[in-house]
């Protein structure tokens, strides 16, 4: 596998510069997954960037119920690598399936031997986490246009009682 | 209207010690106004991030009833318009000094130069910057979430345990500090 050929066309990392992106390629890891291997579980800790490269990963929930799947091409955990947290949900292989993982850890590492490309790293990832704002606050609207931000737990409750839920 | 939360400057204090504030300051070009000055306007062109010197910058954006609506006053240590080093869209407020105030002025590629020249504060601005992206997001989305299952008819009490959730991770608490709401 060329990992610079199937990274570059990974939109959050397309826009690095080719000498950047080969640095990244010597500090990411290729998972080779089988069927039911979990990429990750609930409650795991959230830290890395994942890339299907073949197979397809299906994302479940605490009781395993599906939630979708991701396939070649498609990645998730640009915001692990920014801000690590504990994963809500999990991924299993559905098949065999490869997988590029970008590690918070190597990305501190890279912040060490080659600044220039971790700030680009993390300067692009950002930007596409902005993107992911933007549509998320979309989502938002659609169901609600009062200001939420600067609103305390009453202040919410209030909004939500003015949302008039449906009765079954 | 725009939620504030997706394109709102994250209002950030300044990192690192004194010693590394003031040799990071001392790089910049600073500009100082005058009362009433406007720094800049919603709807501008992405600009430099600033960070205030000394004074104070009020924040205000118009709602859709075209009504000044007012968002933060920011003084000396914070920061606004940091996003534009991720973001390329128009200014998200307008900025306007109260009182005679004096800014430090960091453009993108200046930005860049100095996190490649390791500075310790650029690299922890951009991060701080970048983790505030991401609580927003996640915040954003169980407040959907949560919005969705109540117009679905999820008991309130379910819906207050959930709100409380929300507004106690840490990606809410540090939504809060952004705000300049905790210490």
């Amino acid at each position: 596998m060329n990992l610079v050929s199937v990274m570059v066309r990974c939109p959050p990392l397309a826009v690095l510069p080719m000498a950047a992106m080969v640095e990244l390629t010597r500090v990411v890891e290729v998972l080779k997954l089988s069927a039911g291997d979990a990429l990750f579980q609930p409650g795991d800790p959230a830290d890395s960037f994942y890339l299907v490269h073949e197979g397809t990963v299906a994302l479940v929930d605490a009781q395993r119920q599906p939630l979708g799947n991701i396939t070649a091409g498609q990645h998730i955990g640009e915001s692990a690598v920014v801000l690590p947290s504990t994963h809500r949900i999990g991924a299993i292989a559905r098949g065999p399936s490869l997988v590029i993982a970008l590690r918070r850890a190597a990305v501190e590492q890279l912040w060490e031997r080659q600044p220039p490309v971790a700030a680009l790293l993390e300067v692009a990832f950002t930007r596409w986490i902005m993107q992911d704002l933007r549509k998320a606050n979309d989502e938002l609207l659609q169901l609600c246009d009062e200001p939420l931000d600067n609103l305390t737990h009453q202040g919410l409750r209030q909004v939500l009682s003015g949302i008039t839920p449906a009765k079954g | 209207m725009d939620h504030e939360g997706a394109h709102l400057t994250a209002l950030l204090p300044l990192p690192g010690d004194a010693e590394q504030q003031r040799r990071f300051l001392a790089a910049l070009e600073t500009r100082t106004f005058q009362d009433g000055d406007v720094l800049f306007r919603e709807g501008d062109p992405a600009g430099p991030m600033m960070l205030v010197v000394s004074g104070n910058v009020v924040l205000s954006r118009l709602t859709d009833a075209a009504e000044e609506m007012f968002l933060a006053e920011i003084g000396a240590g914070q920061i606004l318009g940091e996003m534009a080093m991720f973001d390329a869209g128009p200014r998200a407020a307008t900025a306007v000094s109260r009182g005679t105030s004096t800014l430090a002025v960091l453009g993108r590629q200046d930005m860049m130069d100095m996190m490649v020249r390791r500075d310790p504060i650029a690299r922890a601005l951009v991060r701080s910057c970048a983790e505030v992206v991401v609580a927003r997001l996640r915040r954003t989305r169980d407040l959907t979430r949560l919005l969705r299952d109540h117009l679905a008819g999820a008991p309130d009490v379910e819906v207050d345990v959930r709100l409380d959730a929300i507004l106690n991770t840490p990606e809410q608490r540090l939504f809060e500090r952004a705000r300049g709401r905790e210490g």
